[in-house]
């Protein structure tokens, strides 16, 4: 399952086909009363409640969240930064051999 | 310190003061730590703390903020504790993992280089490493979960519609920064390898603690000793093979629950969960470390300084202390102390004792701290006496620095041992061995009885010889309703321990422990006009003022008797913690003595080993007078402390066990014989 969809919307058996949703206009996602509603918001601060874990998961695979962190990938980015200093570190290393030099 | 160093909030901070609690709360993530200082015009107290779940983007900015109205201080009667303002600012584990390991990198770097140590096989070791720290990410997932949204175990896992999704960067980091901090460590150490042995004291300085994960670096560094000491095999066979055995029984044993112990003072050091993966992490890493601390002492026995040492111990001491007052001056010294010296929890606020909590300045517990000045001291007096090395007058100052440290902690079980032990050492050195037992005995005696009779008469010896039991009992949850007498207190309360023995077993709710304690006094075999031995433990625990806390860790250890001969795993606290329910299932209580805590770990046979390997390799290989007198300070230590809870109080055992082979040492052996 997809990570950030059982972190907002919780864990589910289900595998649902979001480009079968999509594709169908009449669609309707039933309410589940077992199911805690979710507030989810968009990038342009569009707000919408959802009501089953369907739905939910419906709108975080449309880029929807809880949590205006996820609009930004911070790990990702990091995690290039930190690439890139390893190549550079280790061009410099060969190079130069600063670690025998500290 | 601040990812919010290229932003500009769009309104500016404005005073740290209540009535701005909502302004500061409705915009979480936008004010740098600097920039919240600025505000703090001292009309109210302002307490700075971290938040380890913060978001990439929002480290080092502001995430929370809280006025907290005057409290009672708990018992305190009518005593309050101020109103203060409380402002936590965002901290990220993958940002935390890699800033604090290029910091700490830099301090190590400062290690003067010694012979080059060839290493074999680095990336093997590299990857195994990263390898054990992805068990530790796997096995405490309810401590990560907690602290962070992207936290996710799968290397590989798939979209909803069969798509593999490779975009876990949160795993890629925390994995790719261990192998690199892997690497680094190798690469640095590998030309000072020789020379870490004179700097250990500085892990005294450095906790290194990663503020938000439950790590240490000083894990990462020596399990990969430990590894290279594996695979030269240079580890101790008859060890590993009683601990391999030790481990099938503690996994085979563990009871996998999902709970998340709160690890406060400990972090980094002891587990959070209760999991198969979270116990093989630990059982892999204690083993890694102490074999990894072995290997480094071991190989470096012959370039072992005493005198450098010595001084290293009198800087760490002092800097230790200073800090420690340094941290109540200034918020932001309070922060940066944390963060970059890497603290188990934030140095003192105040220069003095709060709410009878003694004055821990730096450190997490008062006792470490304190038995640390008194390790420096004891090893300085009689290191310098045995090699007749004067002391520097910087060294002189440093050494008063310490004495005031020491007694500044109010450590009275660390001032007296070492008081004895220094006492020992120069009545031995001037009068000889036999007279000098007769002497100190006796000084002994008329001391006891001096005290007894002046401070301890007023208690009768039915109370003394029961107080853990009284403290223990108080501390239980018992589910009976008991009769009462005429100044209303129940049989518990009036230590009625027959009739407390008598209550359904179901009902009473006393550990295994404490009723086996119970059962001993109330109807053990007595001899006439000799205390037994559980009175005797009792007496000495109301004279080193240990009665109600080892009342609570008897209340609390209610081990089966497997669990009692071989313990629960290394750094495994959650059985003790929450298995038996008493009137302490909350807060840090901890046995407040580490023999009971490694009883807790490894059982009555796991201490049985550690201590008759100890004794049985000294006696063998004829071990100088200063280590056998720094292991008697520890083991009087630890009998009231919790010190080896905490791993840089292990790592200065683990060194004075491995004293004796040091060629210094080995000359002052010779000197004196």
């Amino acid at each position: 399952m997809h990570k950030k969809t059982a972190v907002i919307c919780g864990e589910s058996d289900l595998k649902p086909d979001f480009e079968e949703i999509g594709n169908n206009p009449n669609f309707v996602f039933e309410n589940d009363p077992n199911f805690e509603t979710v507030r989810l918001f968009d990038f342009d601060g569009n707000i919408v409640n959802v009501n089953s874990w369907l739905e939910c998961a419906n709108y975080v695979n449309g880029g929807w969240t809880n949590n205006v962190s996820d609009f930004i990938n911070g790990e990702q980015i990091l995690f290039f930064l930190f690439c890139s200093a390893i190549v550079l570190g280790t061009f410099f290393e060969r190079k130069y051999s600063f670690l025998q030099r500290i | 310190m601040s990812m919010g160093f290229y932003s500009i909030a769009d309104e500016p901070a404005i005073e740290l003061h209540p009535e701005h609690t909502g302004f500061y709360q409705e915009r979480s993530c936008t004010f740098s730590i600097f920039e919240l200082i600025r505000e703090d015009r001292e009309r109210y107290n302002v307490e700075i703390f971290h938040e380890p779940s913060g978001n990439i983007e929002c480290f080092g900015k502001n995430s929370w903020f809280e006025y907290q109205p005057p409290k009672l201080i708990e018992n305190g009667w009518d005593r309050n504790e101020p109103d203060k303002i409380k402002v936590w600012i965002s901290t990220n584990l993958n940002l935390d993992l890699l800033i604090q390991s290029i910091f700490w990198f830099l301090l190590f770097s400062f290690i003067p280089k010694s012979k080059q140590k060839n290493f074999k096989n680095i990336l093997i070791v590299c990857f195994l490493n990263t390898v054990i720290f992805y068990l530790h990410l796997l096995g405490e997932n309810s401590y990560y979960k907690n602290i962070s949204r992207e936290y996710d175990i799968s290397l590989l896992s798939r979209e909803f519609n069969g798509d593999l999704y490779y975009g876990n960067y949160f795993l890629y980091l925390f994995l790719g920064t261990i192998f690199i901090v892997s690497y680094l460590v190798i690469s640095i150490s590998q030309y000072r390898f020789y020379n870490i042995v004179n700097y250990i004291p500085f892990v005294f300085v450095i906790f290194g603690t990663y503020s938000s994960l439950n790590l240490n670096i000083y894990l990462i560094i020596f399990s990969i000793f430990g590894l290279f000491a594996l695979l030269e095999n240079k580890v101790n066979t008859k060890i590993t093979v009683f601990y391999l055995l030790f481990s099938i029984y503690w996994i085979y044993n563990l009871e996998v629950k999902e709970l998340n112990f709160d690890v406060d003072k400990l972090r980094g050091f002891v587990n959070s969960s209760q999991t198969t993966f979270s116990m093989i992490y630990w059982i892999l890493i204690f083993y890694l470390t102490v074999s990894g601390l072995s290997y480094v002492f071991s190989e470096s026995r012959n370039y072992f300084d005493g005198k450098l040492f010595r001084r290293n111990l009198l800087i760490s001491s002092s800097l230790v202390f200073l800090l420690g007052n340094l941290t109540a001056l200034s918020k932001l010294t309070n922060y940066f102390s944390f963060y970059f010296l890497g603290l188990n929890k934030f140095g003192m606020r105040s220069q003095e004792s709060i709410a009878g909590n003694t004055w821990r300045g730096i450190a997490p517990s008062a006792e470490g701290m304190g038995e640390f000045f008194a390790f420096v001291i004891l090893f300085t007096v009689i290191y310098s006496y045995q090699q007749k090395h004067r002391l520097h007058y910087i060294e002189i100052l440093l050494f008063l620095i310490t004495l005031f440290g020491l007694i500044r902690s109010n450590n009275f079980a660390a001032m007296s041992s070492i008081f004895f032990i220094i006492l020992l050492f120069f009545l031995n050195e001037r009068i000889g061995s036999k007279k000098l037992i007769i002497i100190f005995m006796s000084f002994l005696i008329i001391i006891s009885g001096f005290a007894y009779s002046q401070f301890f008469r007023e208690f009768s010896f039915s109370y003394l010889s029961s107080n853990i039991l009284y403290e223990g009992v108080k501390a239980s949850e018992i589910d009976y309703k008991m009769s009462i007498n005429q100044y209303g207190l129940n049989q518990a309360e009036q230590a009625n321990y027959q009739y407390i023995l008598e209550i359904p077993e179901d009902r009473a709710n006393l550990s295994s422990s404490l009723r086996f304690l119970l059962e001993n006094y109330t109807y053990g075999y007595n001899i006439k006009y000799i205390p037994s031995l559980v009175s005797v433990v009792n007496i000495g625990s109301y004279l080193i003022n240990r009665s109600e806390k080892w009342g609570i860790f008897f209340a609390k250890y209610n081990p089966s008797i497997d669990e009692f001969l071989l313990g629960y795993g290394p750094q495994q606290i959650t059985h003790y913690y929450f298995d038996h329910p008493t009137k302490y299932n909350y807060g840090l209580f901890l046995p407040h003595s580490s023999i009971f805590n490694y009883l807790i770990f490894f059982g009555f046979f796991g201490l049985l080993l550690i201590s008759s390997m100890i004794f049985f390799k000294f006696k063998k290989e004829n071990v100088n007078k200063l280590t056998k007198l720094l292991l008697v300070f520890f083991f009087l230590n630890f009998i009231k402390s919790d010190s080896l809870l905490y791993l840089p109080n292990l790592i200065l055992f683990v060194l004075t066990v491995n004293f004796y082979k040091f060629k210094d040492s080995q000359n002052i052996q010779q000197e004196i014989e």
